[in-house]
């Protein structure tokens, strides 16, 4: 597969894919802080924003699967780490999942270019994975470095170097985007068409000068 | 949390050498080797450091296990504990704080280092 086992003393590289680590979720709209006088209240951000003290705060937690994001120079030196959350394919991908192999290979193939959010992993049980995964690069977190040198014995494998090279660029590519108009160089008649096949985003689809 | 026999005793890998900054990860646990006896008087204190503060204790570990210390450093277990919400908030503030100080160091050598670059490129 494309998976590789590093000895547990080996230092964190990019690629390298942890079981269990904490993803934290908090929602601005209600979070419920510790008060000094050791009483919770449940506040919106905006309530406490402005507070220049440091707050405790009760928080979700989640134990997940991750792959380190941090390039190679930098897992052996920074204060943290970033990770992207790994699920189950079809809790990333939420698309007709394939019945075949010709159609799962299919689906593989193109996703490598068609798709920037994502990155697909195999499934692999000397890794943990019984089933195929996927990295979501919408879903990061973050853990400090030293205390996860501490818990490498929680890494389950890490990306071959084929699998790497591809990993990374991808990551980059995903990071790289900006956001733009697509309908920018359309002429008139272009833009009508593209506008009319996307009624829900009608409102943010204005034309450009040219379009008029 | 820490388990000794005769000759070890276990306590979190990253106690080992400090590694704030560049070090590597991979440190020898020889080097950290010595007769444990010697040190016997000092296991009470450093488990009821450990029992009690968690992985608080870590920061004060070198205090403890000097140069001339003697056990062997491996992995350290899970500890669960109940806290008081006043201990929670404690703990959450604590966090908050070592992260920043991490950063804060972080960004002080960074900019060390850009600076030496910086003055080498002008010579």
């Amino acid at each position: 597969m494309i998976y590789e086992f590093p000895e547990v003393t080996a230092p964190i590289r990019q690629g390298d894919i942890f079981q269990g680590l904490p993803r934290v979720e908090l929602s601005l709209a209600e979070m419920t802080v510790l008060r000094k006088e050791n009483e919770l209240e449940a506040v919106p951000w905006e309530a406490i924003r402005q507070d220049p003290e440091p707050m405790a705060a009760i928080v979700g937690l989640r134990s997940v699967w991750a792959i380190v994001i941090t390039q190679d120079c930098d897992t052996i030196r920074v204060p943290d780490v970033s990770l992207c959350e790994i699920r189950r394919f079809p809790e990333v991908v939420k698309v007709n999942l394939p019945n075949t192999a010709k159609k799962w290979a299919e689906l593989i193939r193109t996703q490598a270019t068609a798709n920037l959010k994502w990155f697909y992993l195999p499934a692999d049980p000397n890794v943990g994975f019984e089933d195929r995964m996927a990295v979501d690069f919408l879903a990061t977190l973050r853990v400090p470095r030293q205390d996860l040198e501490t818990m490498r014995h929680l890494r389950r494998g890490r990306l071959n170097p084929t699998a790497d090279e591809h990993f990374r660029e991808r990551l980059a590519e995903f990071f790289r985007r900006y956001p733009y108009d697509e309908w920018y160089p359309f002429s008139k008649e272009e833009f009508d068409a593209y506008k009319a096949g996307h009624p829900q985003e009608a409102s943010i689809i204005l034309p450009y000068h040219h379009q008029l | 949390m820490i388990e000794s026999d005769a000759t070890t005793v276990l306590v979190p890998s990253e106690t080992l050498g400090g590694s704030e900054g560049s070090e590597s990860p991979e440190v020898s646990v020889r080097a950290y080797t010595r007769p444990l006896r010697r040190h016997l008087g000092i296991l009470p204190a450093v488990a009821l450091s450990f029992l009690f503060s968690g992985a608080s204790a870590l920061s004060d570990a070198p205090l403890l296990f000097s140069d001339d210390s003697s056990v062997v450093f491996t992995q350290q277990k899970p500890l669960r504990r109940r806290v008081s919400l006043s201990e929670a908030r404690t703990i959450a503030l604590k966090s908050l704080r070592l992260s920043e100080e991490r950063r804060s160091l972080f960004a002080e050598q960074e900019a060390s280092d850009f600076a030496s670059t910086y003055d080498w490129r002008r010579e």
